[in-house]
Order: C-alpha cells, then structure tokens, then sequence
C-alpha cells in the first residue's frame, strides 16, 4: 500500500514567514478582544512576532537551502534581505501608533495588514518559484492598497488607494503573463530552469520566443513595484496620498522586496543577457533622470521623496546591469541602507503630519527651532539619502559606481555621478531650510514621541555606523552574491 | 618589571580617557553647573577635565617605563584597532603606532597639557561658558594624541583636522564679547591658511598611496628609498608637500601669520595649542618620516633655509610687537624655525628635543602672561605695564626663568636644546649655505635674548606705567590697578613649569637620555655621518658665540630698556613701525588673499557665472520643459497611466525581440 508521497520538508526555511504570519493572525483576533483605539498590545505583539522572525532568520545565515518541493528557499541574500524588511516593518510599527492616534485613524486593521503584507515581501524574497513569487507579491500588494486608503475621511487617501490598487492590478497582470509564457515554454516555473531552457531553445522557435517575451513582461510588473521609470507614475501620487507611515513602509519594503526578486530573476536569467541588458540599461538611464530631475522641483517633501526614490531605483538598476560582483554587493548593501533611510524620512514626516503641520518644504523650514532632534535626524538622514560621508548611502552609491565600472557600464557610472549631484542639491536644500528661519511665526514647539526616538536614533546610529564601518554588512553581501552566483543548492525533499 | 612586550592596548584607555572627559563635559557639564550650583558644578567639570589629562598621563609614565625595561628593537610596536578601509587591494588600517617617538610626544602632551587643564581651572573661574571650553580642551588632547599616536597618514590626518578644528574653536572662543569681530576673523583666518597647508599633507598622502599602496608610517619609512629613490623629483615633491602641511600647522614662512592673531583665544589655548603642542606637529611629522626626506637632499634644504630664515624673521618682528601675548607668538614661531633648521640639516632629535623643552618655558612663559593678563584685567599693551614685580612676584620670578631658558643660559633647559641645534647646524655637510645658516641662528639668539629682555623688563622691572603716565600727564584709566596673585593653581603650575624649565635637558633626563632614547626611531638612515656635525670640533666656538649673543641681547635690552620704552618706539615710528607692521607681510598676505584673491574671484565669478548660470538656466529651463512634459503625462488619470505603462510594456517588448530573439 503506497501513501500518497509527502515531500520531506525543512520546516526552518519558511520559519521567518510563518512566524510573522502567526503574529498576523494573533493580532487580528486580539485585535478583537480590544477595546476601540487601544492598540499598544497589539504593537507589542506584533513586534514580538516581527524579532522572533528575525532571531529566526539570523538562524538560516549560512545555510542554503531549498525545499518544500523546491518552492521555498534560504540563502543569505534571503537573510540579509528579510531581516532588512523586517527591521523597517519593526520601525514603522513602533512610530505608528502615535501617528494613527494623533490623525484619528485608530483602525486596528493596521497591525495585521502591516505584518500580512511583510509576510508576503518576505515570500517573494524567499521563493524562486515564480508562482511563490506572485503569491507573495499579491499579499503584499493587497495589504499596502488598504494600508493606503487607510485615512478614509481624506479624499486624497482613497483616491491614491485606488489608483494603487488598479494600476497594480495592471502590473500583476503583466507578471502572471509572463510566468504563464515561461511556464509554456519550459513547463516549470521556477527561474532557476531559465538558463537552461533558453540554452537548449533553438533559434527562430517558439519556445525562445516565449522566453523572451516573459521575461520581458515579468521585468514589468517587478519594475512596477521598483517604482522604476516608466513605471513609477503612481509612486509621487500614492505617496502623497497615503497616509505617511504607509508610506514610509511601502517605500523601504516593497523596493526590497522587488529589487530581490529582480536581482534573483536577472542573475537566474544571465544567459539571456544581450535581451535584458539593453532594457535594463534604458530603464536604468531613465529612472535616474526622470527621478531626480523631477524631484528637483518639487515642493512638497513627499512627493520629492517619492521621486527621488525612483531615482534611488535607478540607481539600483544601474548595479544590476552592471552584473558582477561588486555591483551586486552593492545592490545588496545600498538595499539595507535605504530601508533605513526612507524609514526614517518619512517617519520624521509623519512628525510632521501628526502635529498638524503640512509636509511642504517650506513647511520644514526652521524645525531645528521647533524641534533639534527630529531636525537633526533629518539632516543625517538627507546627507546619507545624498551620499554624503560618513553615512552608509555613500558606501552603497560607491559599490553601485564602482561596479559599475568594472562592468563597463561607463556612461550609467557618470550619469550616476551626475545625478546624484542632483539629488544632493534638492537634499541638501531641505537640509539648509531646516536649519535655516521659518517663513512665517513658527508653529508650537512640539516634542518627539519615545517610540520616534527611538526609531530614529536606530536609523542614525545604523547609518552613521555602516558609513564609518561598511565591511561587515559589505563581506556578508558579497559572500551571499558569490554563494548565489555558485549556485550551491542543499535540495531537501525527499521522494 | 618583566614584560617582553609593549601593552600597546593602553593607547585606547590614553586616547579614551580625554575623549571621555570631552563626552562628559559636552553631555552633562552645563547640567551640572546648574544643577550643583555655579562653584560645585565648575569644580567639578574642572576636576575631570584635568583628571583624564593627568590619568592618561600616568598611563603614558607606564608606557615608557615598560618601554626603557626593554631592549631597543622591542620598543617599537602597532597596534590596530580595525581594518578600516578596504577599497580594492588597498588596505587602511586604524592602526596607532607605539615608539620611543609617540611616547615622548605622549608626555609632552599629557603632561604639559594636563599642567595647563590645571591652570585654566583658576584662569577661566569667572567664565560663564565653563564646560564648553573643557569640552574643546579635552576635544584638543584627544585629536592631539591621535595625532602622535597614529600609525598612518590617514589616522595621523584625522588628528591633523581635529587639532586644526579644536584650534578654531578656541580661538574663536569669546564669540560673544566686545571683540567678537576680532576672535571669529582670527579663528578663520587661521582655519583658512592652514587649509593650504592641509592641502600639502592631502596630496602627499594620495601620491604616497598610489605608489606605496600603503599608507603605514613604517611600510613607508623602510621601503622609503627603493621605492621613490634617492633625490628624484617625486621624492622631493612628496617632502616637499609634506613640509607644506607642516609650515601650515608649525606656522613657518610662508604660511605663519595665522598665529599671532591666533592669540586671540584664551591664554591657556595659546599656551597649550599655539605654543606647546599643536604647533610642534610639523616638526613631529618630519620626524616621523624622516626617511622620505633624506631621500630628498633638496627639500631638506629647503626645510633648513625656511626654518632659519622663519627664525629669524619672527624673532625680528617680535621686537616690534606690543601686546604681551604677540611678542610670545612671535618667539614660537621663531622657536619653530629653530626646530625645522635641526630638522633640515638632519638631526631631527634635536629638532623633537627643542620640542619638550620649548614646550615647558613657552608653556611657562605663555602662563605667566596670563597671570599677569589676570592681574591687569585683561589689557595686553605692554606699553602701559611695568613695575609689576611689586604685585605678582611669583609670576615675575618664573618669567626670569622663562626667560633665562629661551635666551639659552646655562644650565635652563633652552640651552641644551639651542646648543644641540646650533651645533648640528655648524657642523652639517648637507649644503654651502650652512655657514649662513649657523650664523642665523647665532643672530636669532642674541635678538632672542633682546625681545625677551624686552619683555619682561618691560612687564615686570621698568618704572611702573602709572608713575610715567602722571609724568606725561596723562590719567589713570579707572581700574587700572593691577590685582594680585589670586589662584593658587596659577601660581602652582607657573612654580612646576619653572623647574621643568630649569631642570629639563641636563638633570630629569639628560641631553644624552634623550639622544640614546630617540635613536632607534630619529636616527637618519640614508644620511651618513660625514653629512652630519656629529663632530666635537665646533663645540667651544658654538658654545662661546651662541653664549655671547645670549648676554649681548639681554645687556642691550636692559640698556635700552632700564626706564621703560623710548618714546619713538612707543609710538611706532620708524623701524618700529616697520618691524610691528610684520615686514609688511601680514598686510601683503592680506592683500593677495583678501583683495586680490577676491579680485580674482570677482572676475572668474563673472566669467564662470555666465556660463554656470546660462548652463544653471538651460537645466532649469530643460527641467521644466520636462516637468511640463511629465505634468503633461501626470495628469492625475489612471487611465494614462496605465497607457504609459502599456507603451513602456510594448517598447521593452520590442526591445527585448530585436535583442534577444535569435
């Protein structure tokens, strides 16, 4: 008598997810037991799940691992990433609830959307399963269009909410396309079988141009969630438009997120890299102008923010080009310090928010009166954002400029000199109008919550330490390039 | 004590300690002033800020006395905190370097530092803004023994900016009182030329980087010679660059004349930063890798005709001066031309000796003008002192030992340090000049002793001002009544430096300690002896000349002096003029940086701007044609959106087939 076959299963590579997954759903039905607005028991838990996860993940470093029928998987790129999605998702939880609070949004569905939607970007690090992938994107794309429209009395909120959820329904209609065509032409969807399909494809038959089609139409839904360019129209609107801790999550989280699946689908697809080098290669040109460019004049700091980090992407499509080594190392790197610093960013404005002032640039000037420290925390946090040293974003722009070079992508490494020239001038602009004397008879002083401190002297003391220190987390991105690169699988399932 | 190594881990304690203090003032000294009450809270903050001074002070006694219980080649050691940078094959370590040299700078700086925390916890009682001053003071120890400490360019460049920072600060230290135009402008104009300078050590370091690959001290130093070889342009360039960044800092022609309105910052700062430590980096840095100018014979005589002529010069200038503390600005600088000329021809532990004992009398002297600052409430004209010996007679008894040391008498610690210069200077082989030089040096010695006399006869001896402004007839300003000797930590640290001063070089140690002590790591290694007045030859008639200028200046001075200033110098005139007025070189400096310097930008602003700007408004303009463009396209609709996204989809479907589709 023959069972049905059950694959063996390494339960701890999937551990991280789950965790966060039970901390959604405790939370959930918590949330229920609650009485209206009182929402710390269900921070705490919801942290508690989120450093679980994490001590889990450090747990996997080192490990390679495949299982659970090959659609899940651990690799240090997986540790590094998850865990630099979990740190910002732990960050705007804990600035969160004051916010919510101060803006009449005590809608308790925050905190299991919030840890659904890590659960899902985690997935999509954690899979090479295209399907894994999109399941995983899915979770995550539908907990941020709630997330969005979570200020329901604010027009500008649902309408961001629902211009989010209708292109990114849009977007993931071009993905699954994409793995639909893959799948027809190599009857699996993992991307690890990518290379081998498209080397054993013959020339002029349909199978390779089935390949090239899907990769194509998945590099535009990944490119959607990037927010990189021509895609990013509805990053400056959603942005602006959801509420700022939203924001600040969906800024650090889902460019992590999309940026691992991209550089796990792009080093999976290197033989075919005469067909993706070139677009990348537009793209990467294109985000980096049209962000920064544009970013340039405008003149609510959000919406900069929210340009700028198309730029950001840019920049990150310029090391994925760039394919070697170094480049890769740098996406890795420069990943985990704009998760920091978007973070922080926007939870300085959500300070802002909160106390009822407008997120203008004008808006910010003289704040180092009202308030020092959120002030200075900002300043650091756009010298980094800037590349400045010593703070990390000058590390990550280094690796990026750097293997950009060494992949001869010489006119991408000045372009991205150029442009993060200017991207310094409309940083340092908001920098010097925080120090400089407000416009008008500045608002009350106001005091910065404990979590916000908290949360911001995190993100300032990670930053300022990977600018002065950048080996450790640089090592451990280059090790966990080269381990992807040998591609070392430990395959656990058992027949 | 038996060790066979050096505890070099003590460097994190001697360099944490001050760091902590400056932590501790910064963080918790103005909350403790208030807290505690004005007296408690200052005794406090004045009690850790010298504490970390002497406890590092201590640890550095430690170091040395493991140090001498081992033999010569042990003495030497690293230590690496981390590997710090990693850029492609080049490796920085934040590495520090323990040897008889940094320790022997260590204990200047600790102890003559620590000495000078003390008396700033009389001199600055009546500050309001105590805790700032002790946190920039203990800042200055930190980035100074980081300096001395350091075991490369990289980390000796992070104190060469700290110190230089520390600097501006105090000497801008009195932002807010009547002369605050004056003090900021003086703390810029010194940050400002030092940049000069600042910009020789970066580019010797760059050059030094890409062709060593290193920038170790030591991987430097032993691979000197091989690498750049001997009397090539690079290694002349790279010295060259190097002395530099050391006139930047040491304040040697051309760069000196941030110092003299550098004296604008507290007494203490002068004492400790413009006169004792910082300013000696220059020489600390020749010394440190001396290889690299050995191996270039031609910038070694650029150093030795530089610091002659600096000495000399500055010695000439402070005849003219009038205010207390510019006079002793003006012997530091010339004292450090004293230290670069032993540099120069080669003995470059003489040049470190003139360093430990310059910094106790310049200390000692700088002090004693402070107490008599105190004592006229802060009024510098030495025009309208004299007759002071009769209030401050502590201060006028250690100024005649300060003044008996820089002049060189027998036995003051100065003449053993002159004496050792002068000689290495007679006997060198590196140049024809050297004669010239030597008598220089032998005329330096007897202005020295001139300007000194000067000085103090002028303060302490001559008939009181007041007596001769009745004279004239003249009024008593009110408050001129010159106070007392009031802080016993003023009075106690002048007493300690004066038997520093008296004792240093012959008795606690010797000329000879000092020259055994030093010799592993100053000893020139590419310049044979016949290079060098090692010889005993010139020893009487370098002692008889440099002695007989030494009386002649301070008989002259005391000749010209014994009533008080004539009135033609009173009042400028002539020579005088000339000789305050700098030789014209402060106004000429002036007028080449400020004026014509601002000139020059005037016309490339005007040149450049036009074309930024026209550039400036077609980006502009481009951006907003742009912007327009992209407005045009954010409309705001989903449905453009979402049809941009359709064309981006085709293009790259498009792209994607022409590139990929075989």
């Amino acid at each position: 008598m023959e069972a049905l076959n059950i694959p063996q299963v390494e339960w701890s590579a999937l551990l991280p997810v789950l965790t966060v997954v039970g901390a959604a759903l405790l939370v959930l039905i918590l949330e229920l037991f609650l009485p209206r607005g009182q929402h710390t028991p269900l921070m705490l838990v919801g942290l508690l799940g989120l450093g679980l996860a994490g001590y889990f993940q450090l747990a996997l470093w080192g490990a390679s691992l495949v299982t659970w029928a090959e659609t899940a998987l651990s690799d240090n790129i997986a540790v590094l990433l998850n865990l630099a999605i979990l740190v910002s998702s732990g960050l705007v939880l804990l600035f969160a609830d004051d916010y919510l609070r101060a803006r009449n949004m005590r809608y308790g569905e925050f905190y299991p959307l919030l840890l659904f939607a890590t659960a899902g970007a985690m997935l999509m690090i954690s899979s090479t399963n295209l399907m894994v992938v999109f399941l995983g994107l899915e979770v995550l794309s539908l907990s941020l269009y709630v997330l969005t429209g979570l200020a329901r009395a604010e027009v500008r909120s649902e309408e961001a909410a629902l211009k989010y959820f209708l292109l990114g329904a849009f977007a993931s209609a071009f993905f699954l396309y994409g793995i639909a065509l893959l799948y027809g032409a190599q009857g699996s969807v993992d991307m690890r079988v990518i290379s081998a399909s498209w080397v054993a494809s013959m020339p002029g038959k349909m199978t390779n141009a089935l390949l090239v089609a899907s990769l194509a139409l998945m590099l535009v839904g990944l490119g959607f969630k990037a927010a990189l360019a021509p895609f990013h129209m509805w990053t400056p609107d959603v942005y602006q438009g959801a509420p700022t801790v939203a924001t600040a999550y969906m800024a650090a989280v889902s460019k992590v997120a999309a940026f691992g699946v991209l550089l796990r689908l792009l080093s999976a697809a290197m033989p075919m890299l005469d067909l993706w080098s070139p677009i990348m290669w537009a793209i990467a040109l294109l985000s980096m102008l049209v962000g920064n460019l544009v970013a340039l004049i405008q003149r609510d700091a959000k919406r900069m923010l929210a340009y700028s980090s198309v730029g950001h992407a840019g920049y990150l499509a310029v090391g994925l080009v760039s394919m070697n080594m170094t480049s890769l190392t740098g996406v890795l790197f420069y990943l985990v310090a704009y998760a920091l610093m978007t973070v922080g960013a926007f939870g300085v404005l959500s300070l802002m928010a909160r106390a009822g002032d407008a997120t203008t640039v004008d808006a910010l000037r003289g704040l180092a009166r009202r308030q020092p420290f959120a002030a200075f925390a900002m300043a650091i946090l756009m010298l980094s954002l800037a590349g400045i040293p010593p703070t990390a974003g000058f590390w990550g722009k280094w690796y990026l400029f750097l293997g950009a070079l060494e992949g001869g992508q010489t006119l991408l490494a000045i372009v991205l000199a150029l442009t993060s020239v200017v991207g310094a001038a409309y940083y340092l602009r908001l920098t010097f109008s925080l120090y400089a004397d407000a416009l008008e008879a500045p608002a009350a002083r106001w005091s910065v919550p404990a979590p916000m401190v908290v949360c911001l002297l995190i993100c300032l003391i990670g930053l300022i330490g990977l600018g002065i220190a950048p080996r450790p987390l640089a090592e451990s991105s280059r090790q966990a390039v080269e381990r992807m690169a040998n591609g070392e699988w430990q395959v656990v399932s058992g027949e | 004590m038996e060790t066979h190594r050096l505890p070099t881990e003590l460097v994190i304690f001697i360099l944490g300690l001050p760091f902590a203090g400056c932590l501790f003032h910064a963080l918790f000294g103005g909350w403790l002033v208030r807290v505690l009450g004005e007296r408690a809270g200052k005794w406090l903050v004045g009690a850790v800020g010298t504490g970390v001074v002497f406890a590092a002070l201590w640890l550095s006694i430690v170091l040395l006395q493991t140090m001498l219980n081992l033999p010569e080649e042990a003495r030497r050691a690293n230590h690496t905190l981390a590997d710090w940078l990693a850029i492609g094959s080049v490796h920085v370590p934040f590495e520090f370097i323990i040897d008889p040299l940094s320790v022997l700078m260590c204990l200047v700086v600790t102890g003559i530092g620590g000495l000078i925390h003390l008396y700033a916890t009389g001199y600055m009682a009546e500050d309001t803004d105590y805790p700032r001053f002790f946190t920039y003071f203990n800042l200055f120890i930190f980035f100074m023994l980081t300096l001395v400490l350091a075991g490369n360019f990289l980390v000796m460049f992070i104190g060469w900016e700290g110190v230089g920072l520390c600097s501006y600060l105090l000497i801008g230290y009195f932002y807010r009182n009547a002369d605050w135009k004056y003090n900021t402008d003086s703390a810029n104009k010194a940050f400002i030329v030092n940049r000069i300078g600042d910009l020789g050590f970066l580019l010797a370091m760059f050059i030094i980087l890409v062709i060593f690959g290193s920038l170790s001290f030591e991987e430097v130093n032993k691979r000197a010679a091989e690498v750049l070889g001997v009397g090539t342009g690079i290694a002349t360039a790279v010295a060259l660059l190097l002395f530099l960044a050391a006139t930047g800092k040491s304040a040697q022609l051309p760069l000196y004349f941030w110092l003299p309105d550098a004296m604008a910052g507290p007494t203490p700062v002068s004492a400790l930063i413009h006169a004792a430590t910082m300013v000696t980096a220059g020489v600390y840095l020749l010394t440190r890798v001396h290889p690299l100018f050995e191996i270039a014979p031609a910038a070694m005589v650029v150093v030795a005709v530089v610091g002659a002529f600096t000495a000399i010069f500055a010695a000439s200038i402070a005849l003219g001066q009038t205010d207390i503390k510019r006079v002793l600005a003006f012997s530091t600088v010339s004292q450090l031309g004293y230290m670069f000329l032993a540099c120069g021809v080669g003995a470059f532990w003489v040049g470190m000796f003139h360093v430990a004992t310059h910094a106790f009398f310049k200390a000692l002297l700088f002090l004693g003008a402070g107490s008599v600052l105190i004592a006229l409430h802060h009024r510098g004209d030495i025009r309208q002192m004299g007759g002071l010996r009769r209030y401050l007679p502590i201060t006028a008894a250690t100024m005649v030992v300060g003044l008996l040391a820089i002049s060189g008498f027998p036995p003051f610690s100065g003449y053993w340090s002159k004496e050792a210069i002068l000689l290495s200077a007679y006997g060198s082989r590196l140049t024809e000049w050297i004669p010239l030089l030597f008598w220089i040096g032998i005329a330096t010695a007897l202005l020295t002793a001139f300007y000194m006399t000067r000085l103090t006869w002028l303060v302490f001896f001559a008939p009181s001002f007041a007596s001769a402004s009745t004279h004239t007839g003249g009024e008593t300003p009110p408050g001129h009544a010159p106070g007392r000797e009031r802080y016993w930590v003023v009075l106690g640290v002048l007493i300690v430096l004066a038997i520093g001063s008296t004792l240093f070089g012959w008795v606690l140690p010797s000329e000879t300690d000092i020259h055994e002590f030093l010799k592993p790591v100053a000893t020139p290694v590419h310049l044979g002896s016949e290079m060098l007045g090692e010889s005993e030859a010139g020893k009487v008639l370098v002692t008889g000349a440099a002695l007989l200028a030494a009386l002649l200046g301070l008989g002259l001075g005391i000749a010209r002096y014994r009533v008080g200033m004539p009135p033609r110098e009173t009042q400028l005139q002539g020579l005088w003029g000339v000789l305050h007025r700098q030789w014209g070189y402060d106004g000429a400096m002036r007028w080449l940086g400020v004026q014509l310097g601002g000139a020059f930008a005037w016309v490339i602003g005007v040149l450049i701007e036009g074309l930024i700007d026209g550039l400036v408004d077609l980006v502009g303009v481009l951006t907003r044609e742009l912007g327009n463009l992209v407005r045009g396209l954010q409309s705001g609709y989903v449905r453009s959106y979402a049809l941009m996204m359709m064309l981006g989809a085709l293009i790259m479907l498009i792209v994607a087939f022409i590139y990929g589709w075989r």
